[in-house]
């Protein structure tokens, strides 16, 4: 229990710390907000063309598109403001041997190194994810209350497999020593998340359902917030959200296990 | 002299083809989606325009062509601009744009020959949904694609300059490869996007990166829209590099060669 309070409290101050810092570059701040709405509206845009050309992409139309980039949206500038510039420092940290000094804290490393940072302009771009969600919901008659609620749990069970993932391609470093490549590799994979599923078939429905499972982070919540979701699709999202956890937690402790101090 | 930057480029370039091929690779990930979609639409619907086989060549080798044709260099030159480095330049006798040309262009070749290599095991595996140019198809995608590494050149190199007047630019030039991937038509076929909008990308740059050489590699060109479009080429060229002279002139009155 007072493991718990003290990172909570560290936690915080480290999140103040960096929106005093993120305040400091105001236009860089602007600047980014600027580029998420660029990507929104260019993504938006994309379906929108596809959809006045073949009246659905997918078996999804205007709606269904605009619920499902915005939770796309909100899933990845929460990963983005919270996790992402801490967790693409580490292969730089155990490259340089830098990792000696954050396994000897007196706190629980994966969570430290994961949440060291925080980005402030990238959370804020979750706010156009919500409008488009909410411009979706009013165009959709199966929508209910608790469909939000419901959604607002798989977007964060879909943030914690994003989380697992990252961290599983992060820990190959161990062994390669790579510093750049995988944290490329998991923003790439990432931006799929954005596409209907209804889309994938065959060997690439099975890769990007199971073993790089981009298709299933933002349609599952957006099927909550539908009404439309399945038992066996919550079913595989819980199998996945499970499965990614325990990979995770055996590749990351198999990697600090071969870790080479820089010290030694 | 520039021909031996040239060449050296080009030697670094293939000494480090892997870590080129390992990056090209990466970039292909986010293409997945969109090749999915255009795969599922080409099934289930009729494209106005194209046939399956033809929107599936389309999607994979714009994304290919794309991939071998944006440059990297501008990163180095804006860290350039803003640290100071950019007075070893000014001194020597060379131009900046022309150095930067012959040295980028042979990264371009080397990253063109890696995605001509990587067409082999998609048309492998792909070979009766792609669609096979002829030989004028090919001569015409070259022609095309080769003023198209200009074009894409010269546009960087001028978005790079801003480097001289803003601190932050790293995210506009994010925003600015997004708007080209869409506006040179990489994800959509230009002609599918709605009237109004074509009319006015029909005279935007951007129409002749990717548009124009995919069309001419799938066969939907004949030798006078072609013409049309290679000297529609050349124009934004010369726009290009003029716009690009009087703001380097610009530029240079205001650098003071101690970093930003």
């Amino acid at each position: 229990m007072k493991s718990i309070y003290i990172t909570t409290n560290i936690w915080i101050e480290t999140v103040a710390a960096c929106i005093k810092r993120s305040m400091n570059y105001r236009s860089n701040f602007l600047l980014s907000l600027v580029d998420a709405l660029v990507w929104l509206s260019i993504s938006l845009s994309f379906f929108f063309i596809l959809i006045d050309n073949f009246e659905s992409v997918g078996g999804y139309g205007k709606s269904e598109v605009l619920i499902l980039i915005g939770v796309a949206e909100i899933i990845k500038s929460n990963v983005f403001a919270f996790f992402v510039s801490g967790i693409s420092k580490i292969p730089g940290y155990i490259n340089s041997g830098e990792l000696d000094l954050h396994i000897t804290r007196p706190i629980n490393l994966t969570f430290y190194l994961c949440t060291r940072e925080f980005e402030l302009p990238e959370l804020l771009s979750s706010i156009p994810g919500a409008i488009m969600i909410t411009l979706g919901i009013m165009e959709i008659d199966t929508f209910q209350l608790s469909g939000i609620f419901g959604m607002i749990l798989f977007v964060i069970l879909s943030i914690f497999i994003v989380v697992n993932f990252w961290l599983t391609l992060i820990s190959v470093s161990f062994w390669t020593k790579n510093q750049t490549n995988m944290n490329e590799v998991a923003i790439s994979a990432i931006s799929l998340m954005k596409y209907p599923k209804t889309v994938y078939n065959g060997i690439g429905k099975f890769v990007l359902t199971f073993i790089v499972p981009v298709s299933v982070l933002a349609n599952t919540p957006m099927e909550v917030l539908r009404g439309n979701v399945l038992p066996s699709q919550v079913a595989d999202f819980i199998i996945i959200l499970i499965t990614s956890f325990l990979l995770r937690k055996i590749v990351w402790t198999l990697g600090i296990r071969s870790y080479d101090s820089a010290s030694l | 002299m520039y021909r031996n930057i040239f060449l050296y480029s080009l030697n670094t370039s293939l000494n480090y083809r892997l870590q080129l091929l390992i990056n090209a690779s990466i970039g292909f990930i986010p293409s997945l989606g969109v090749i999915f979609v255009w795969l599922y639409i080409a099934k289930e619907k009729t494209i106005p325009g194209y046939s399956p086989e033809e929107i599936i060549t389309y999607v994979l080798v714009a994304k290919l062509l794309q991939q071998a044709l944006i440059p990297d260099f501008h990163w180095t030159m804006i860290e350039e601009i803003q640290n100071g480095d950019m007075a070893k330049y000014i001194v020597r006798p060379i131009t900046h744009l022309h150095y930067w040309f012959s040295k980028e262009s042979a990264t371009i070749i080397v990253k063109s020959g890696l995605a001509t290599v990587s067409l082999i095991p998609i048309y492998a595996i792909f070979f009766s949904n792609l669609v096979i140019p002829d030989i004028a198809s090919m001569a015409m995608f070259i022609v095309s694609s080769s003023l198209a590494l200009i074009l894409y050149f010269l546009i960087y190199y001028l978005i790079s300059l801003l480097g001289f007047w803003l601190v932050e630019i790293y995210a506009f030039i994010y925003t600015t490869d997004i708007l080209i991937e869409f506006l040179s038509g990489v994800l959509i076929p230009l002609d599918l996007f709605p009237d109004r909008v074509q009319s006015i990308l029909q005279w935007l740059p951007f129409h002749y990166m990717i548009y124009l050489p995919i069309n001419s590699f799938i066969g939907k060109l004949n030798f006078t829209q072609f013409m049309g479009g290679i000297c529609i080429q050349i124009l934004w060229c010369i726009t290009m590099y003029l716009a690009i002279k009087v703001i380097w002139h610009k530029a240079i009155l205001k650098y003071n060669g101690a970093g930003l």
